[in-house]
């Protein structure tokens, strides 16, 4: 987060020493010119950037603790640099303004000077593509087709960089500075687009059994057809099925199995075709797997005493976690559902119950006991302190809880969760 | 963050909105002070920048002024400047300093008034035929001349 920061404002350091600041901001129009620059060399930064972090690259995942705190920060840094680009010509038509009106207008329009007309197609597509991300009710894959249409924003934009007379085409260190993050921006969608194209760096697997749970859930065992996959319980991969059945592109699905055995499993909720889809599959359909990914494990924090609260599908984390357990850990699971008939697993987690004395699977019906609040939870597992606290749900569910936990003084480093809330 | 993506979109296309709207009138209002590329009077041999010189070259058609020391010739400017042609003509052939500096066509003090922006004087710059008592030849009078209308140029960053 703070090296993004740091990287963000190099550029500004850079231009900062180009000329006086007295001259930069000694009128009205040079003060605006000056902060339209300022925009435009941070939003490209942070374009750039933001491409690089969509770019799942490994090294990312682990300083970032993990693929969804990368996503969370695409989307805010995505959203903070295409405001800061659309102010970016605002600030600069103000010189123009107090020329002449006809100039400022013709400013934005497209054709009249090819490396703005440039600038003016790669804010036109940004435009069009986030309004898609934030406005528009489409389905999955077709937004993840639209939002690779980014990288043409982001082409061009670069082509508006490199033959706009400006400050960056008067300084070398300045315009090789946005030229290799542009650069490396584009190589990483390269490289990511290349390698779901290809096989590289995917485990293959192929479907072993199809079960549904009840009408709304399905759970899907896979075995590997060369090298295993290996993973920590708690973490998620990207899975492409390769069936008639449903199509291709990789969805994320938190892993369900526990690691100790050759069988990976995963534990799905029909929330729309793909989904939907899923329980079309058949045994030997092949698979393709990217990851491991994320950092949520009952190993990777500090406290042995830990509470897990599940929300509905958000059990599957917990399914793996708790077969590893061990006895150096004591766990109060809470596992809420809205009925008895969703909560699908609880078989196999009272058997761990049985084995492990440390491990308490609690069944929170909320048609008959209202919401689970985290009081409750204090109560019913002698108080909360000191406590490691994992959440796993639907976001309004991780949310409310996290903000309940805070509010009773739990410290929020204590608090876990898996953000896929965006 | 959509709160700030959908304040900034709002603000984004009323201001573009606005400007545009703004310019198209601007320019329906001006459509018929087009710019003069023809332009008569072009010496044939070399020319000396004299008061002389600058005062044959006084009105709309042709039109040349001493503005601090330097000669301008501003004929195919006209139908561009933002304050109309009126404002230009009446300091054709003439020493317009302090009407250029004060923006008052007929300032008769460097004081007062607003000075031109920046970006004017960029743009003035393209108009320029020397200092005065400089010896220029007609070459020099043709490129002024050839200027193009700064609604095509001057774009920047």
């Amino acid at each position: 987060m703070f090296i993004i920061i740091i990287l963000a404002f190099i550029p500004v350091i850079i231009w900062a020493f180009m000329e006086p600041l007295g001259l930069r901001f000694s009128d009205l129009t040079s003060t605006t010119t000056s902060i339209g620059q300022i925009l435009g060399l941070v939003g490209m930064v942070l374009f750039s950037i933001n491409l690089i972090l969509a770019g799942r690259f490994k090294f990312l995942d682990r300083y970032f603790k993990g693929l969804d705190k990368i996503y969370v920060n695409h989307h805010k840094f995505g959203a903070i640099a295409f405001s800061m680009l659309l102010f970016h010509p605002l600030f600069l038509v103000v010189k123009y303004i107090t020329f002449s009106l006809q100039q400022a207008g013709m400013f934005f329009v497209p054709f009249v000077n090819i490396p703005i007309t440039w600038g003016i197609i790669s804010l036109f597509l940004m435009i069009v593509l986030i309004a898609l991300t934030f406005y528009a009710k489409i389905k999955y894959h077709n937004w993840k087709l639209s939002h690779k249409f980014m990288t043409l924003a982001f082409f061009f934009a670069i082509l508006h960089v490199v033959y706009i007379p400006s400050d960056i085409s008067r300084n070398h260190l300045l315009s090789a500075y946005i030229l290799i993050l542009a650069g490396l921006g584009l190589f990483s969608i390269f490289r990511k687009v290349f390698n779901e194209k290809t096989t590289r760096d995917r485990f293959k697997y192929k479907i072993k059994n199809v079960t549904e749970l009840n009408q709304d859930i399905v759970e899907i065992e896979m075995e590997p057809v060369g090298e295993k996959m290996v993973y920590n319980p708690g973490q998620f991969a990207f899975f492409s099925f390769l069936s008639e059945n449903v199509t291709s592109e990789y969805h994320p699905f938190s892993l369900a199995s526990s690691g100790e055995n050759n069988i990976l499993k995963i534990i799905i909720k029909n929330l729309g075709d793909f989904t939907g889809g899923l329980k079309n599959l058949k045994p030997n359909d092949g698979v393709l797997i990217e990851g491991p990914f994320g950092n949520f494990s009952h190993k990777n924090v500090g406290g042995k005493n830990q509470i897990w609260i599940a929300g509905g599908i958000g059990i599957t984390p917990y399914l793996g976690m708790s077969k590893i357990l061990g006895n150096e850990y004591k766990v109060d699971l809470y596992y809420s559902v809205k009925e008895n008939r969703e909560a699908v697993k609880m078989g196999s987690l009272q058997e761990v119950e049985k084995t492990n004395s440390n491990f308490r699977c609690n069944l929170w019906i909320t048609s008959e006991k209202g919401y689970i609040t985290a009081e409750t939870v204090s109560g019913l597992s002698n108080g909360i302190d000191s406590k490691d606290i994992f959440l796993c749900g639907p976001p309004a569910f991780m949310k409310s809880l996290r903000d309940q936990f805070v509010s009773l003084g739990v410290d929020i480093k204590k608090i876990h969760y898996e953000n896929f809330s965006l | 963050m959509k709160k700030l993506t959908t304040v900034s979109l709002f603000i984004f296309w009323a201001i573009v909105t606005a400007i545009l709207t703004a310019g198209l009138v601007f320019y329906q209002n001006n459509k018929g002070m087009s710019g003069n590329q023809a332009v008569n009077n072009i010496p044939s041999g070399p020319v000396t920048l004299d008061m002389q010189e600058i005062a044959k070259h006084n009105n709309s058609s042709d039109c040349w002024m001493l503005i601090s020391g330097k000669v301008y010739n501003i004929t195919s400017f006209f139908g561009s400047h933002p304050g109309g042609n009126n404002t230009m003509s009446p300091d054709c052939g003439k020493d317009a300093t302090d009407a250029y500096l004060t923006k008052d066509p007929y300032a008769t003090t460097p004081s007062g008034g607003k000075n031109h922006s920046s970006m004017a004087v960029g743009l003035l710059n393209n108009y320029l035929l020397g200092s005065l008592g400089q010896t220029i030849n007609g070459q020099a009078i043709s490129q002024t001349n050839s200027v193009s209308a700064p609604r095509t140029r001057g774009f920047d960053d």
